[in-house]
């Protein structure tokens, strides 16, 4: 029992250890729900950044559980999302605005266009 | 506090011993004490986690039981107090985390997730998280060693597209 347990650790060192030295790219060394939970927490002009990193990450991160996940964590500060899309030609575009927490308030409605189209998960 | 130690063995073959309630802080560890899983005299072997990355795990532990007794024993503490201590354990992270190579945080971010240890697995995603933040692509690239696989053609359409993430 001794002996099986460590040959079978030993495959899995050789395992770890083929994957951490052939490879820094975090997208291919840890698992995915990490690879999102480390880029839920940046700023979205940050991920937008990263998309240009490599085909992989640009993948990734236009992922639709990750715009999900970003989602579930944006709904603390709620906004609204208003989504324009044109048939005619292939473009779409997206107004976010802070939604109002007293309804009452009657403030102003100011939309700011996001201007986005490859990476969806930008507006939100 | 209590003195019930537990013994954990390493992929390599490394033994630790560990105070039950700095192993606690593992949930895999605490469920498996629960169901009276654990016998004393044998070491609880980790098959996915190297000797050097498990004697991290056990001084993030060891430092974190020692902050939850002072949380039970200054109750009471004044604002400032909590304050103090909270910066005195932010720091010691910071220098725990800045000793450590990309490679290495790496690996004790997939020990802290195979052991379920969520506080570490937030302390490593931050430190992760902040080395990326507002980095150019390029800078990224270096940091996590990776070829840029677009074509010019291809990185300059998707530029195009998303020009105001660059303003």
């Amino acid at each position: 029992m001794r002996k099986r347990q460590k040959h079978v650790s030993e495959e899995e060192n050789c395992h770890t250890h083929k994957s951490s030295s052939t490879s820094l790219d975090i997208s291919e060394v840890i698992p995915i729900d990490l690879f999102f939970d480390i880029f839920s927490r940046l700023p979205h002009k940050t991920i937008a950044k990263c998309c240009f990193v490599s085909k992989l990450w640009y993948s990734i991160l236009s992922r639709p559980d990750f715009i999900d996940l970003i989602f579930k964590r944006s709904s603390a500060h709620p906004r609204l999302l208003f989504a324009f899309k044109s048939f005619s030609s292939n473009w779409s575009r997206f107004f976010s605005s802070p939604q109002p927490v007293k309804p009452d308030e009657n403030l102003p409605l100011l939309a700011v266009d996001d201007g986005i189209r490859a990476c969806p998960w930008l507006a939100l | 506090m209590s003195s019930n130690m537990i013994m954990l063995k390493s992929s390599d073959g490394a033994s630790f011993e560990i105070e039950e309630a700095a192993a606690r802080k593992s949930k895999i560890i605490a469920n498996m004490i629960e169901v009276e899983c654990v016998d004393e005299d044998k070491a609880i072997p980790l098959q996915n986690v190297t000797g050097n990355i498990l004697a991290l795990v056990i001084e993030y532990c060891n430092k974190h039981i020692v902050d939850d007794d002072d949380d039970v024993a200054t109750e009471e503490a004044s604002e400032e107090e909590e304050e103090a201590k909270k910066k005195k354990v932010d720091d010691w992270e910071a220098e725990f985390m800045n000793s450590m190579s990309l490679e290495t945080m790496f690996e004790l971010l997939l020990a802290a997730n195979y052991l379920n240890i969520k506080s570490l697995i937030d302390l490593v995603c931050q430190t992760i998280a902040n080395n990326i933040k507002d980095k150019t692509p390029e800078e990224v690239r270096k940091i996590f060693s990776i070829e840029n696989d677009f074509t010019p053609e291809e990185e300059e359409e998707i530029r195009k597209e998303n020009a105001w993430a660059f303003g």
